[in-house]
């Protein structure tokens, strides 16, 4: 049960990297093997098979499950490997992210373990070798949580591996494993029929009896995560705790990552905090602030824009009234919880803001700014909220008049609140706060961690491998699978073209020399048999003039033939150029990877990547 | 003219008004009754819980019509039953998890329902291997078919409970539910020897009555 093949951590963040490109099979298939000759300086021994989940059009259990996996096989009866690798994405669109990641934080649902689970079991059984198959979950995020959830429940994998990864959720494990829950009912004297028991446990305890439950299995988890992930920040947060071996790495070490934060403020303040980021993220990615406010509040900031007075107002009210009447539902039902939401952050805001602050990650300035902002929210939603339970008071009289009079006087104050409102969220759409956000969520990334491991002249630029080279007092960083990329696309290109002008060489053979002999042939031969049979050629004597009487025959044809050689029909010396500029060209990828190669003399292993690079 | 028609509109509109209010009093959903003209039964008391059920008129001596959140299964439930709020998920019409207890004094029982809209026919062999996974018991199922469905059930004890681990697969369209009822007798040996069978019986009606609601039988 070991897996041989891939056996490192960059290996197995590259690989789980490839998984995001969304790459198809045969393109899937060489960058492996690419990335392979980069990591080892060896060719793989071993035959890939690709299973995408997306491809799995019969059965809906795992293609409309929401589940998005790719397995990679390989195998090699001469080298005994038999390895599969399950690298899960966890979701395949926004809308699914949204709910999975609200899902897992409440440790509701483990449909997504279950379908991982599906996915890697069907996988399995068309797998028809037999030797014994190591089975290796990989994954980054979400996934992590899917693929070890099935590991605990389903034994899916031999091991499990992630980065990054969103924790194993004990109220998650607790409706899906009945005997974890027997177990825990046990240990804490829970009563079997109380529905809501488990949430009135100290968390601290019962992190503790899972950690202690699942440990076995533990065992063959391993994990990397960056202490500035913002998803290991709030991995604090009840339900959650952490299997496994973890490595811990500082990959943005201008900051003290948001953990610490995060594990200051209280609980149902980070839930609040994470419900309204995550929504106003997913929303305004598609559309801006609008799609924000239409999504969390349900008003349309479409219809306000034509309203510039009470009597438009009352002109857009007759001919829209469907839809301002559904605004006003929805502001009606959205509002308090949002508000509610809000308040826990203004009410927290010193705390929140104040250790963010000393973090680092904003200056007192933009730390005043926030506060301000977001409080001015808060009163114009407190506005909105009045304006619109005065409104429903004047409705419940039955008055059509008061009620239009209301609505129309109301929806005028609404747009006020709501101008004001669209007005502090740009404030707060800023680029200094984007650019604060997405330093934050470069921590997430399979990329950043890549790029802080480094050994010997080892690193990377994203995911590519960078290897460093000392000329004396210098150092010269070549990005080695740019290189290898462009040296293997380069050839390949030649190739490509030397093939073109060998073909190209034997058209002209064969258009125009072969046709010039096939038609000097076919003369040549029309010759002999004129002059072998004259008589047949009779009725040449036609246009002279045949009649009866005509007594005149052919007895013999004597042909005098000249024929010309094929004249300005040499090519040669164009076919030549055009070789000529394959080997400048040619001359041109081997100067650069010999120097390339000279960097790293003492590097033989360089030289094989470049020819290795060519097979593929 | 067209004061005519806005007249008759405006009538129109009144009367049909005045209709529904009177229909609204007949088909008052529970949950939007007040309290207290509810039965006084824990799956009543529960505000969560009331959502579900769809009549105060039981359907069964003690059960009441439950109808799930996805509105893909209906089912009788239980006078001493509640759902869990915290543990309840809910995505559209594609997944649903719903935990619930039951407290029927010396019985104590938790069920868990797990509805999988795109849970296709044929690969129920591995669905049940996942639920044998989740009991952690190497179960084997007998086979109850229905017209629209088919049933595999098996009876289980653990230390601490015996039960009931299952799966419903849809026949007409996609569609599987995971269960799993377990119970436990709070009472002394002796009266548990006698009550146990009893409270078997209750739990295999309780599970036969989930029933998929199909789309020719959709209700309104």
């Amino acid at each position: 049960m070991n897996e041989n093949l891939i056996s490192t951590n960059e290996m197995r963040l590259r690989l789980v990297d490839l998984e995001y490109k969304g790459l198809n099979e045969e393109d899937f298939k060489r960058s492996i093997k690419q990335i392979y000759i980069e990591e080892y300086g060896t060719q793989m021994n071993a035959n890939i098979v690709i299973f995408q989940s997306s491809t799995f059009s019969k059965i809906p259990d795992i293609k409309d499950s929401g589940y998005d996996g790719t397995a990679v096989h390989f195998y090699s009866e001469k080298e005994g490997i038999n390895e599969l690798y399950v690298i899960s994405q966890g979701t395949q669109d926004m809308k699914d992210w949204e709910y999975n990641i609200k899902a897992m934080f409440a440790g509701l649902d483990y449909a997504q373990a279950r379908a991982t689970n599906l996915f890697t079991v069907e996988v399995k059984n068309r797998i028809k070798t037999k030797s014994e198959l190591s089975v290796i979950g990989l994954s980054h995020s979400l996934a992590h949580n899917n693929n070890t959830t099935a590991h605990l429940l389903h034994d899916t994998f031999d091991k499990v591996y992630s980065v990054n990864g969103a924790q194993t959720n004990y109220y998650q494990l607790y409706y899906a494993d009945t005997d974890f829950a027997e177990e825990l009912n046990k240990r804490f004297t829970i009563p079997t029929y109380d529905q809501n028991a488990i949430y009135n446990l100290d968390p601290t305890q019962l992190q503790a009896f899972a950690t202690d439950y699942y440990a076995d299995k533990a065992d063959n988890i391993h994990q990397i995560i960056s202490l500035d992930d913002p998803l290991y920040a709030v991995s604090g947060a009840r339900g959650f705790f952490t299997l496994g071996e973890v490595e811990y790495i500082d990959t943005n070490p201008d900051y003290p990552g948001l953990r610490e934060i995060m594990d200051d403020i209280p609980d149902y303040v980070v839930q609040d905090f994470q419900g309204l980021a995550i929504q106003y993220t997913l929303a305004s990615k598609e559309g801006g602030v609008n799609a924000a406010i239409y999504d969390i509040l349900g008003a349309d900031m479409n219809l306000f824009s034509e309203i510039d007075g009470r009597w438009s107002m009352a002109k857009s009210y007759f001919t829209k009234q469907s839809e301002w009447d559904t605004m006003i539902r929805n502001l009606n039902d959205n509002i308090p919880a949002l508000v509610s939401n809000i308040q826990t952050i203004t009410s927290n805001a010193d705390v929140i803001f104040g250790r963010f602050q000393e973090a680092g990650y904003i200056t007192g300035k933009q730390k005043q700014l926030l506060v301000t902002e977001i409080t001015k929210i808060e009163n114009e939603l407190l506005g909105i909220q009045k304006t619109i339970e005065s409104n429903v008071g004047i409705r419940d009289m039955g008055d059509f008049y008061a009620q239009l009079g209301g609505d129309v006087g109301s929806i005028l104050k609404i747009i006020r609140h709501m101008d004001a409102i669209q007005e502090s969220l740009e404030t707060l759409n800023q680029e200094e706060f984007l650019e604060i956000l997405h330093r934050i969520a470069e921590s997430h990334s399979i990329q950043e961690i890549l790029e802080s491991i480094s050994a010997g002249n080892k690193s990377y630029i994203g995911t590519d491998m960078v290897l460093t080279a000392s000329k004396g007092k210098k150092e010269i960083k070549v990005n080695m699978s740019a290189a290898l990329r462009m040296y293997q696309k380069g050839t390949g290109v030649l190739q490509e073209k030397e093939f073109e002008i060998e073909k190209f060489s034997k058209a002209i053979e064969m258009e125009i020399m072969d046709a010039y002999k096939d038609e000097r042939r076919k003369v040549i031969q029309k010759i002999n048999d004129m002059e072998g049979n004259p008589r047949l050629y009779h009725n040449l004597l036609a246009k002279h003039g045949l009649y009866p009487t005509f007594t005149k025959r052919i007895t013999s044809i004597r042909v005098h033939e000249v024929l010309y050689p094929l004249e300005q029909a040499d090519l040669d010396q164009e076919l030549h150029r055009l070789r000529e500029t394959v080997e400048k060209a040619r001359l041109q990828i081997e100067n650069y990877r010999n120097a390339i190669e000279s960097l790293f003399e003492e590097d033989e292993r360089i030289g094989k990547q470049f020819d290795l690079i060519r097979g593929l | 003219m067209k004061y005519w028609k806005q007249l008759i509109l405006f009538l129109l509109i009144i009367l049909l008004g005045g209709c529904q209010v009177d229909n609204e009093d007949q088909t008052k959903k529970p949950s939007e009754m007040n309290p207290d003209e509810l039965p006084g039964v824990r799956a009543f008391e529960d505000e969560f819980t009331r959502q579900f059920l769809q009549s105060t008129e039981e359907t069964r001596p003690g059960y009441y019509p439950f109808l799930s959140g996805t509105g893909k299964y209906e089912m009788d439930f239980p006078k001493d039953g509640a759902v869990g709020e915290q543990g309840y998920a809910l995505k559209d019409k594609d997944y649903e998890g719903i935990f619930i207890g039951v407290d029927a004094g010396e019985i104590h029982s938790a069920i868990r329902l797990n509805y999988y809209s795109t849970d296709g026919k044929g690969r129920e062999d591995l669905k049940l291997d996942m639920i044998n996974d989740r009991v952690n018991q190497e179960l084997e199922y007998d086979k109850f078919t229905s017209e629209n469905s088919t049933l595999y059930l098996s009876y289980f004890e653990t230390e601490m409970y015996y039960g009931y681990a299952g799966f419903l697969q849809n026949e007409t369209e996609n569609g599987g539910i995971e269960i799993i009822y377990q119970s436990e007798c709070v009472a002394s040996k002796e009266k548990c020897e006698t009550i146990k069978a009893e409270s078997i019986d209750v739990m295999r009606e309780q599970i036969v009555s989930i029933q998929f609601i199909t789309k020719s039988s959709e209700r309104e």
